[in-house]
């Protein structure tokens, strides 16, 4: 690791200290493993200038909804992030890709009820820029397992799931991942103030760097900005020669 | 005379001695209260209650007090202490070996030897400060602050909440008296400020003496700070020129040089700027770089055979060595280490020894 990775990690634990500290104060039903080290780990980038990150396994332990107050939902994240230099005190996201597992606690096993993966494409043909694909992630029980010291058996309940959906979505990084799991599963409509409050400083925490739409044109010109349809997502120059 | 320090022991002797030092050493800032506990005092509970007042800052107590009534120990005085929030340390002379080796959260071990009336001088100065700071903030009593989130705000660093709330998670279970007491204004008791102010300059003193300042996070020990720039306490001096701008001048700041960790690392980050594209195995190597580099000599290696004392970054608290991220050198801080020291690793060699009880 160079300076600026090492600089731009103190930032992420920053900001992911944060985050999780909102999210208790979000819930008090919710845990995640590991809680005591960094979940970011320096690995070497593709692009010279840029700095990279390997993100997890994290699990976190949340309920269902935030009416209920058993958590038995365990969500296991892993992925990368790196960031474009050569000026990192504003930090711009070069690329990212997320893989996001669900399982419903049984006794003695862990049901796999979701699984997607979330990445961006800027080449190939037909790859929306920003997607996510549907996919069982059975085998991401093991770092439950793990980390949270069971022994349970992964279930797949996902059934059979076509692998090459590839639906446009907003940039899926990890934090955004988390925003998502306290949106969907820790507030609803019902929930007060305090609640309300906490996942609005959350979400504050997020914004210390900028997703990678900011270098691609197609996206920031106002026909694309102003719409938001899908059609946009598939605007990549290289991947229209 | 901003508050009183209430000395208990059952020789007069050295009653008189210890109060003598920390008259010199504290001059008029305290008012000293001496109490040799005699059988003719009656109900104890009840004759220390009458020498507690509502400006006794702290209560400092022999551990063994049977020499003058019968059964009473030092232990005791302390848990009625903890029972009314008033800060609390034991003073032993003959039963060193007996007691734990690091204090309970809401308890202060006070050193035997001849710095004990610095220590118990610095535990008062930084109770009454932190009481004091608290008090000059009485709207954060009304606005809903969480506790870290007052001690982040008394601190003058805000943004600093949840690296302080990261050392509180498991308060409820550290005082039982503080529950009972929190019950108690669930019912029909309502505190008024002096209450509330006392009750959080109570925990948030403890907490920071006993957990923040102990075990390295946002703010570094000289141990911690050494470790993070993987050398030795030795080279205090020039920790002391490179960061001196760094120093935490907070309540407690008298036990010995304190930093704040993000003053730090932006010195850290300046200092930085010529290394260019030059990698590091970790930021424990980064930081002995460019600090050797700023003094124009090599830090002094630490003990540690695996890396010829030249890693670091992390501080084990149980060996009270620096170790760093690697496999064979440390693990992930266990249950034992609060979960805001994100600077503290538990050493390989101990954990493998006693893994069972660390709980991991």
């Amino acid at each position: 690791m160079n300076r600026d990775a090492i600089s731009v990690q103190r930032r992420l634990d920053k900001a992911w200290n944060d985050i999780i500290h909102e999210m208790r104060r979000m819930s008090g039903h919710i845990d995640l493993r590991p809680s005591r080290q960094s979940p970011f780990r320096p690995v070497e980038a593709a692009s010279p200038g840029s700095v990279k990150f390997d993100v997890g396994p994290i699990v976190f332990n949340v309920p269902e909804n935030a009416r209920a107050r058993t958590p038995n939902l365990y969500i296991t994240i892993e992925g990368w992030l790196s960031f474009e230099g050569p000026d990192f005190t504003n930090l711009r996201t070069k690329d990212f890709g997320t893989e996001i597992a669900y399982f419903r606690s049984r006794i003695g096993a862990l049901q796999h009820v979701y699984g997607a993966h979330y990445d961006m494409d800027e080449a190939r043909p037909g790859h929306p820029v920003f997607h996510m694909q549907v996919k069982p992630m059975v085998e991401f029980a093991g770092p439950v397992n793990d980390l949270f010291k069971l022994r349970a058996a992964g279930e797949n309940a996902m059934g059979t799931i076509l692998a090459n959906v590839r639906t446009p979505s907003a940039q899926m990084d990890v934090f955004s991942v988390v925003t998502q799991i306290c949106a969907d599963h820790l507030i609803d409509k019902e929930s007060p103030k305090e609640v309300r409050t906490a996942f609005k400083a959350l979400r504050r925490h997020s914004t210390f760097f900028l997703g990678a739409a900011h270098r691609l044109a197609y996206l920031s010109e106002p026909q694309a900005s102003g719409c938001y349809r899908s059609n946009h997502w598939y605007d990549a120059p290289v991947a229209n020669i | 005379m901003t508050g009183s320090i209430l000395l208990v022991d059952d020789n007069a002797e050295t009653l008189k001695g210890l109060s003598l030092r920390l008259s010199e050493t504290l001059n008029d800032e305290a008012k000293i209260v001496e109490w040799q506990p005699t059988e003719g005092d009656g109900d104890m509970s009840a004759a220390l209650n009458d020498r507690i007042g509502a400006d006794t800052v702290l209560v400092v107590t022999d551990y063994d007090l049977t020499t003058t009534v019968k059964g009473l120990f030092g232990l005791t005085i302390v848990s009625w202490c903890q029972k009314v929030f008033v800060p609390v340390g034991d003073f032993s002379r003959g039963n060193l070996t007996a007691l734990p080796k690091e204090p309970n959260l809401f308890e202060m071990r006070i050193p035997t030897d001849h710095t004990a009336a610095a220590y118990i001088a610095n535990a008062f100065r930084g109770f009454r400060d932190i009481r004091a700071l608290i008090g000059r903030n009485r709207p954060l009593l009304t606005e809903g602050a969480s506790l870290a989130g007052v001690l982040a705000e008394v601190l003058e660093r805000p943004y600093l909440e949840s690296q302080f709330a990261a050392y509180m998670s498991r308060l409820g279970a550290a005082n039982s008296f503080l529950l009972q007491k929190l019950r108690e204004f669930a019912g029909p008791a309502e505190p008024d400020d002096d209450e509330k102010i006392q009750i959080l300059s109570y925990v948030l003193g403890h907490v920071l003496l006993n957990a923040i300042l102990k075990y390295p996070g946002p703010i570094l020990s000289l141990n911690g700070i050494a470790a993070y720039i993987a050398t030795v306490p030795a080279e205090a001096g020039a920790i002391e020129e490179v960061f001196g701008t760094a120093r935490y001048r907070g309540p407690f700041s008298a036990l010995g040089p304190l930093y704040w960790r993000d003053d730090v690392d932006n010195i850290l980050d300046e200092l930085g700027k010529n290394t260019g594209n030059q990698t590091f195995d970790g930021f424990g190597d980064f930081n002995r770089h460019v600090v050797s580099g700023k003094i124009g000599r090599e830090l002094q290696p630490h003990l540690c055979n695996r890396c010829d004392g030249l890693k670091g970054g992390y501080w084990c608290p149980f060996t009270s060595r620096p170790v760093c991220e690697r496999e064979d050198c440390s693990v992930a801080a266990s249950s034992w280490i609060p979960q805001g020291a994100q600077l503290s690793r538990v050493e390989r060699e101990f954990y493998d020894e006693w893994a069972p009880i660390l709980g991991m």
